[in-house]
């Protein structure tokens, strides 16, 4: 016979004796302090030797990931323990839910708990600001990295840019530093020159496959961080090549040498797509830099004004103020070539849409920026998918990262936070060296299994794999988030899925519960 | 001796920092002078249509439910800071809590908000676990007599003779998260808000489409078919001394919009605005839906005058010139503006503060979230897990 208790929060006014029956041996109400209540039910749990209980209260969920844990602490399995949040119910409704909780514990049964060494390396790719600044993090909390990078020297496009940066940082002389404390550090290996190819394992044992100078090397890690970087697009739809006269805004600094030729110049922006932060940011640091140093008449087109960032307002005020001309165009402006010029027709509606022609020495195109290397991250399985819950810095897959302008359209403020908070939350993961997870709350039942990989294709955090020897599929649980998409899918019902179990939900469900 | 920090305010800022700072083994005090952690997010609703439109409204209560976990956080709400004292590594801190109601003693059971005639006891969001008082609403808060839901209450957490709480505490590091203050849209007279109540704010739409399931904002059977949202109301406005950009108010007009729409697939909704912000992840392509889905027009209306359709006057729209137009709600995107309570703060705090009037950290005092400058939920609380993330490295290279 299952030993069971009852816990009732202070105030819920749950009449206790209505739960008295063969299996609830005890019954007892909590204080309404999260901790206090946590110690008693514990306390109470041990001393009666429970196989499992029910918790009613106004807002159990409040409380639920804390228990597990002090469970855990405890030695006891956190999953015999049903929550019933009473909120909004009355006498009658409460009845129903503490009734129908009971006869879903009834369906519970144990999980077990696993401890795994982990590895605490962590393997960076990318050898730009993002991971740079993720390794220091990461070095000031103790953990060895590893820097794989695709070029021969690491810094990445800050090295050759500098309109990423509007505010006081100097970025070369930020990437001087932090290299200068990387390369001395022993306990930071620097793989320059070197491509990342395979990625095998999971969250605490990660192996990476990377082709080297000096040929093909693995490295062993707890977590990987992809600090991928961005990449530029020239921007098709404008009909315009690169030319004496047409130059695209991150290569603006190479036409130097013969600036002056260049009386009126316009930066066209937003052209494929709808443009970023950056490069109006970008756009408005070299107007400015044009008018002062060229004495050039300076032209913005535009469709919206990018101004959502903390320099972008003033900034734009002050180009205006000194005598950069904005416009905005809401069909793209055509282009026409004219004896050493290019003429640009466009229809302002700030200006009651009247065709504006304007001929330019000089016509500065916005590319697009994209996140580099998705190719990669498909390859292995990782995305930073429409889920908020994972911003900023986590992935689909339990200990893969992102980092940088690889996850969003990115300044180097920001580049700096994800680094830094990403350094943190590894250096939570792996600080201990030691992963603890459930062992086997979603476990396939081989003989169901009929080997259809619906699994393997839903699993969103790369999970579900298949055992060729069995001949079924395998959840492996270091992975798994217990998100229940692969229980609930399964054609053949092979996947249990503990403590959400068909026939314990089912059960609640019929005695009325919500 | 381990290290204590103090940080005040519970949005998404001081959440995250609050987590942050305990995950490094410090001691938290979360400071909250509301009844309730969560700050203005806990108030906004879920966005999602058919599918997630990131939002990210749900981060809130996720990351309340972490903190009320964590052994090393304390949670002191309806509590203010009243004096700072000391130096970066050491500070003094006088607290003052009103105790009229006591959240270790109420258990949300709801008699109070039965026998209050003036509606004053609520809950402050969804996710909080006792019930506070509104002062505003509260007869005995304007000097009239009323203990009915005192003698309601079952467990005695309501006691208007019981006084407030003051003590000190020493802590090393302080995180200043004490958010921001919508835009006082009554500032913008000829945009009719407060004289015309089917002229609303962005806010007021969120809280109205958290409490109910359809477009019946107002409780009253209409339902608004014709939605104007007015875009930069207190943001981009030299007047009012707010020549900047708020950043959210472009993403949560749209998904509005969007949510509206799905609620309610005949609404017809139009922007006036100046520019479209763009940029932030997965905001593109929401931008490219609205496109198709609703219209765009370039210009913000000089004067909206009420009747059955509220009138809405252009100099200039779109290219049109003068024009006059119609709309069944008109809701004001107000922006972002320093919390009421900045200038207070900068003074216990020895704070400087920014040219639109948002805090500046120093040594020792960090600012993180909106109360340092305009953020989205999920910015603000990345902000301040940033922000702990760098008090803790320069408390351990002090300490080491």
């Amino acid at each position: 016979m299952a030993r069971w208790g009852a816990f009732i929060c202070d105030g819920t006014e749950v009449d206790a004796g209505s739960l008295a029956g063969e299996e609830v041996v005890v019954t007892t109400t909590l204080p309404p302090q999260p901790r206090e209540l946590v110690c008693k039910l514990i306390g109470i749990w041990t001393r009666f030797d429970l196989d499992g209980g029910i918790l009613i209260g106004a807002v159990p969920e409040l409380v639920e990931q804390g228990l597990k844990e002090s469970f855990r602490q405890a030695g006891l399995d956190p999953f015999r323990l049903v929550l019933v949040d009473l909120r909004g119910r009355d006498a009658v409704g409460k009845d129903r839910e503490i009734k129908a909780a009971l006869a879903r514990a009834r369906h519970l049964e144990p999980v077990a708990w696993t401890k795994a060494k982990a590895q605490q390396r962590v393997l960076i790719i990318g050898g730009g600001a993002a991971g740079l600044q993720t390794a220091l993090g990461l070095r000031k909390l103790g953990l060895p990295v590893v820097i794989v990078e695709q070029e021969q020297n690491l810094g990445g496009r800050l090295t050759k840019l500098d309109g990423l940066c509007p505010w006081d940082e100097d970025p070369q002389g930020w990437i001087r530093s932090a290299l200068e404390v990387l390369q001395r550090d022993s306990e930071v290996e620097i793989l320059s020159a070197s491509k990342p190819l395979a990625l095998k394992g999971q969250v605490g044992d990660f192996t990476l496959e990377v082709q080297s100078p000096a040929g093909p090397i693995t490295r062993r890690g707890g977590a990987v961080v992809l600090a991928l970087g961005s990449t530029v697009r020239w921007p098709q739809s404008s009909g315009l090549e690169p030319g004496p006269h047409v130059v695209g805004l991150t290569r603006l600094d190479e036409l130097t040498p013969i600036r002056l030729h260049y009386k009126k110049v316009a930066f066209l922006l937003d052209v494929d797509g709808l443009g970023s932060r950056l490069g109006t940011l970008s756009a408005l640091r070299s107007a400015l830099r044009i008018k002062d140093n060229w004495g050039s008449e300076v032209h913005i087109l535009c469709r919206n004004l990018k101004v959502d960032g903390k320099p972008l307002e003033s900034m734009y005020r002050k180009a205006r103020d000194r005598g950069v001309v904005f416009f905005k165009y809401e069909e793209l402006p055509r282009a026409t070539e004219q004896r050493e010029k290019i003429l640009l027709q466009f229809k302002d509606p700030d200006l009651d849409n009247v065709v504006v022609d304007e001929a330019y020495d000089l016509i500065v195109l916005e590319e697009e920026i994209l996140p580099a290397g998705e190719d990669l991250g498909r390859a292995w399985g990782v995305l930073q998918p429409a889920n908020v819950h994972l911003y900023p810095v986590e992935t689909n897959r339990k200990g893969i990262y992102m980092v940088g302008g690889c996850r969003d359209e990115m300044d180097f403020p920001g580049v700096i936070q994800d680094g830094t908070i990403a350094a943190g939350e590894i250096g939570a993961l792996l600080g201990q060296g030691v992963l603890i997870y459930e062992e086997d709350r979603v476990r396939v039942e081989t003989e169901k299994c009929v080997f259809c990989l619906t699994c393997v294709r839903l699993c969103p955090h790369q999970a579900a794999e298949i055992d060729l020897v069995k001949e079924a599929a395998f959840i492996n649980p270091a992975a798994c988030q217990a998100c229940g998409m692969c229980a609930a899918d399964c054609p053949a019902q092979a996947i249990d899925y503990k403590a959400y179990d068909n026939e314990g939900i089912l059960a609640q469900l019929e005695m009325g519960g919500r | 001796m381990k290290a204590s920090a103090l940080v005040i305010g519970g949005g998404p800022a001081g959440l995250g920092a609050a987590l942050k700072l305990a995950g490094a083994g410090i001691k938290v005090y979360l400071v909250e002078k509301e009844g309730a952690v969560g700050g203005w997010g806990a108030r906004y609703v879920c966005k999602a249509t058919d599918s997630c439109q990131q939002c990210s409204a749900c981060l809130i209560p996720k990351k309340i439910q972490e903190v009320y976990q964590h052994p090393l956080v304390e949670i002191l709400t309806n509590t203010q800071v009243v004096d700072v004292e000391g130096e970066p590594g050491s500070f003094q801190v006088r607290l003052q809590r009103d105790q009229t109601l006591d959240p270790t003693l109420c258990n949300a059971c709801g008699r109070c908000l039965e026998a209050c005639p003036k509606a004053a006891v609520d809950l402050l969001n969804p996710w909080a676990v006792s019930y506070r008082i509104d002062k505003e609403r509260c007869k005995v808060y304007s000097g009239e007599d009323c203990d009915l839901c005192a003698r309601a209450c079952p467990t005695g957490a309501i006691n208007f003779h019981r006084p407030g709480a003051s003590w000190d505490l020493s802590v090393q590091l302080v995180v200043a998260a004490i958010g921001h203050e919508p835009f006082d849209a009554r500032r913008k007279y000829r945009l009719g808000y407060g004289r015309f109540p089917r002229v609303i704010t962005g806010l007021e739409l969120e809280e109205a489409l958290n409490r109910i399931e359809g477009t019946d904002i107002f409780g009253d059977g209409w339902r608004p078919l014709d939605v104007a949202f007015i875009q930069c109301v207190g943001s981009r406005d030299v007047q009012e001394g707010a020549d900047y950009c708020s950043r959210v108010c472009c993403k949560y007009a749209l998904r509005l919009a969007g949510l509206l729409r799905h609620r309610e697939p005949a609404t017809k909704a139009t922007f006036y605005y100046m520019d479209i912000q763009t940029g932030g992840k997965g905001f593109p392509e929401i931008y490219r839906q609205a496109r198709d889905d609703f219209e765009f027009m370039r210009g913000i209306p000089a004067r909206i005058d009420g009747g059955d359709r509220l009138k809405l006057h252009f100099d200039g729209v779109s290219g049109e010139g003068f024009a006059n137009r119609e709309h069944d709600l008109v809701v004001l995107s107000v922006g972002i503006a320093p919390s009421a309570n900045t200038a207070e703060m900068a003074r216990l705090l020895t704070l400087n503060r920014d040219e639109h009037g948002f805090l500046k950290g120093r040594e020792g005092i960090y600012v993180a979230g909106t109360a340092g400058g305009p953020r989205d939920i999920s910015e603000s609380l990345a902000h301040g897990m940033e922000t702990a993330a760098k008090a803790i490295i320069k408390l351990e290279g002090r300490e080491g």
